[in-house]
């Protein structure tokens, strides 16, 4: 080791809430790089000391070891060493396509991000011309990243044979579902690579403008994405003139302001036009008509920022990684009541209890797993014995749950699941646009019916009304909101029924 | 008569939205409306003129010149809405209809500082019991559904500093050093 080796510490927005600016304050600053995390949340602040075998990790740091480490010269025996944090069992498993730089580089640094290959991708497109662009995608199999798992270059064909004087690109990143943060942790730690798969999107479809729109709970990735988009600007690798090619592209950062439903695309349009993010009915499909009114490709930050490893190595490569139809690698992402929570990227097929009980280590509070909820608060809950099931979007859906955006929310066995049924409607009622009755009206009348469940009131008779009501939501609906908040409802009571009807109430009634 | 109209365009606009709101707050900003005087506190409005002229008078760009002035002032005041309606040539029921729709908006300084997140990932690891815990020691707090920190909750913001692992005294000490 030198005597001053380069020191890699995250300033993703998990790392500073777990006061990563301190330790960097303790650190010397000349040979400190900030970087994006590496996923292992548990272990922030998580310091990497750049050694001539790899980086060796320190963490969790508090203040004071960071300093006593500092003068120490960061010795391997602190009981805080880690090892080469690339031979850590999370990272070892990992395959990462979109996550390469995360956590490696600092996201800002550009000369880093293209000596590590940031532009190969970019560069194979701009070599290339649209159909084959669309055709690589096609092939690689590539499926949002969102939640629903369409297609990428479907809708990419779909907008690229648009007749239109505009196209856009949009980028979704309003990430609101509770369990997920792999978008956030992208455009913080490599945003770079977002853009460069929105610009390659620009070229497939013939699109000179793009958006991202990131909620506003996230200002890290916002101030990120501003100062990554004004570097490349500044480069020329962003604009009217993308590396000399002559091809343009524009690309703004749009903040949400605080609506979960402008996660459904076409609120995001609405709201990207500066309206009520109400939702709007289809058809016309965006890939045709969406923001105002003209061809618009609607994708992921995951979907978009898998374009440019796809268009490196090309999309057979990419097709050959995977499970059954879903093709390449998913951001798993580990929350809620679990001792080594975070996000690794890896393969579609992986299990949930090989997610839960070998990476995560089981619950945080040491109590018996009980339910785990996939997919965001539209997801449906699964219970303990059901976690066999492998990570991949046709298993999901078979098995009445959904992938969505990857992430998994853990509950030991203190959670009421009647009461997590009654908040799936709460949110649902807090949330909805109001645009369809099913969802306005039903989330409503859903959330009071299972509060009357959880008083003991008529149960049985208000069980089945709950029932009829989530058919009415699930086919009644204009958009997933309505139509998906029933899964975690219908899982809870399929899986937990016990919960809705040994209420409390009758607990109540002896003890009052 | 201008009142009742806008009254009736309030009523028309949320009747479709954010029912949960239940009858008593929505009785609340009702009377807001109808009773004459502005909200929020008096302040520069030169500066909203200037948000408008940044973002180019683009009505599209509305979130954004809300979120300015929501930043700048605290709120988003009916003498700002009316500025702003007036520089970006669309209608004040336009202008009301998104500020009421997005909850980072608001007519009032009436914000609480702390926000809490409350959704499933952070309620996994008792941010029920926090919320309780808060209110049991008088700081108001804002119930926010995630805030990406989701593997080391429960989690908290206070302006734009994310906290990880919240509890009611972090909490409280992090409030005091604001």
């Amino acid at each position: 080791m030198t005597d001053t080796p380069r020191l890699f510490l995250p300033r993703d927005a998990a790392a500073l809430s777990v006061g990563a600016d301190g330790v960097a304050a303790a650190l010397p600053q000349d040979q400190l790089v900030r970087t994006g995390s590496r996923g292992m949340l548990w272990l922030e602040p998580l310091l990497e000391v750049d050694t001539p075998d790899g980086r060796i990790g320190f963490g969790p740091l508090c203040v004071t070891d960071a300093k006593r480490l500092a003068e120490t010269g960061f010795p391997k025996d602190h009981a805080t060493c880690l090892g080469k944090v690339e031979n850590l069992p999370w990272m070892k498993i990992q395959r990462r396509i979109i996550f390469e730089r995360c956590g490696v580089i600092d996201p800002l640094d550009l000369d880093a991000f293209k000596a590590s290959g940031g532009l190969d991708g970019l560069r194979a497109a701009l070599a290339s011309n649209a159909a084959d662009i669309v055709e690589t995608v096609t092939r690689s199999g590539l499926r949002g990243r969102g939640g629903a798992g369409f297609p990428a270059g479907i809708k990419w064909k779909t907008a690229s044979e648009a007749q239109a004087d505009q196209k856009y690109i949009c980028c979704n990143a309003d990430e609101g579902d509770s369990g997920t943060f792999a978008d956030r942790m992208l455009m913080e730690g490599d945003p770079g690579q977002l853009i460069a798969g929105m610009i390659i999107a620009g070229l497939a479809v013939g699109a000179t403008k793009g958006f991202i729109y990131c909620r506003s709970e996230y200002p890290h990735a916002i101030a990120t994405l501003k100062a990554a988009i004004a570097s490349w600007e500044g480069r020329g690798w962003l604009g009217a003139d993308i590396l000399g090619s002559g091809k343009a592209f524009e690309l703004e950062v749009r903040r949400g302001a605080g609506s979960y439903v402008c996660g459904e695309e076409s609120a995001m349009l609405e709201s990207l036009e500066g309206k009520r993010g109400q939702v709007r009915v289809k058809p016309p499909i965006p890939a045709l008509s969406g923001l105002f009114g003209k061809p618009t490709i609607v994708n992921n930050v995951l979907t978009l920022a898998s374009v440019p490893w796809i268009l490196e190595h090309g999309g057979e490569a990419y097709a050959e990684i995977g499970h059954e139809r879903s093709r390449g690698t998913q951001a798993y992402q580990l929350a809620g009541n679990i001792r080594r929570g975070g996000m690794l990227e890896a393969d579609f097929g992986i299990s949930l209890r090989e997610l839960i009980e070998d990476f995560g280590g089981g619950t945080l509070s040491g109590r018996p797993l009980k339910a785990v909820q996939v997919g965001g608060p539209l997801g449906a809950y699964i219970p303990a014995d059901g976690l066999d099931l492998p990570m991949d979007y046709e298993a999901f859906a078979a098995a009445g749950a959904m992938l969505g955006h990857g992430g998994i929310v853990v509950f030991d066995d203190t959670v009421d699941m009647a009461r997590q049924a009654e908040f799936a409607m709460e949110f649902c009622a807090e949330e909805s646009c109001g645009k369809c009755t099913p969802c306005r009206i039903g989330s409503m009348r859903g959330a009071e019916t299972i509060s009357k469940i959880r008083d003991g009131e008529n149960v049985e008779a208000n069980l089945e009304l709950v029932e009829d009501l989530c058919t009415i939501m699930t086919d009644g609906s204009l958009c997933a909101m309505g139509g998906l908040t029933p899964m975690p409802v219908m899982s809870a009571l399929r899986h937990f029924r016990e919960d809705f009807t040994s209420s409390d109430a009758k607990l109540k009634d002896t003890v009052d | 008569m201008r009142e009742q109209s806008v009254a009736a365009d309030y009523r028309l606009t949320h009747a479709s939205t954010k029912q949960f709101q239940m009858a008593r707050r929505a009785l609340n900003s009702l009377q807001r409306i109808i009773i004459p005087g502005e909200s929020c506190v008096p302040h520069d409005i030169d500066v909203v003129a200037k948000i408008c002229a940044h973002h180019n008078h683009d009505p599209a760009a509305l979130l954004e010149i809300l979120h300015d002035t929501q930043e700048h002032f605290g709120c988003v005041s009916d003498e700002a809405a009316r500025r702003i309606a007036q520089d970006l040539n669309i209608s004040r029921a336009d202008i009301h209809g998104v500020r009421s729709f997005y909850g980072d908006f608001t007519r009032d300084t009436d914000k609480p500082k702390l926000k809490l997140c409350r959704a499933e990932a952070c309620q996994a690891v008792g941010s029920e019991e926090l919320a309780r815990r808060l209110s049991a020691r008088g700081i108001a707090s804002e119930t926010i559904y995630c805030l990406g920190n989701c593997a080391l909750g429960p989690a908290a913001m206070i302006g734009k500093r994310l906290i990880g692992r919240a509890s009611a005294e972090l909490l409280e000490a992090e409030l005091a050093d604001d």
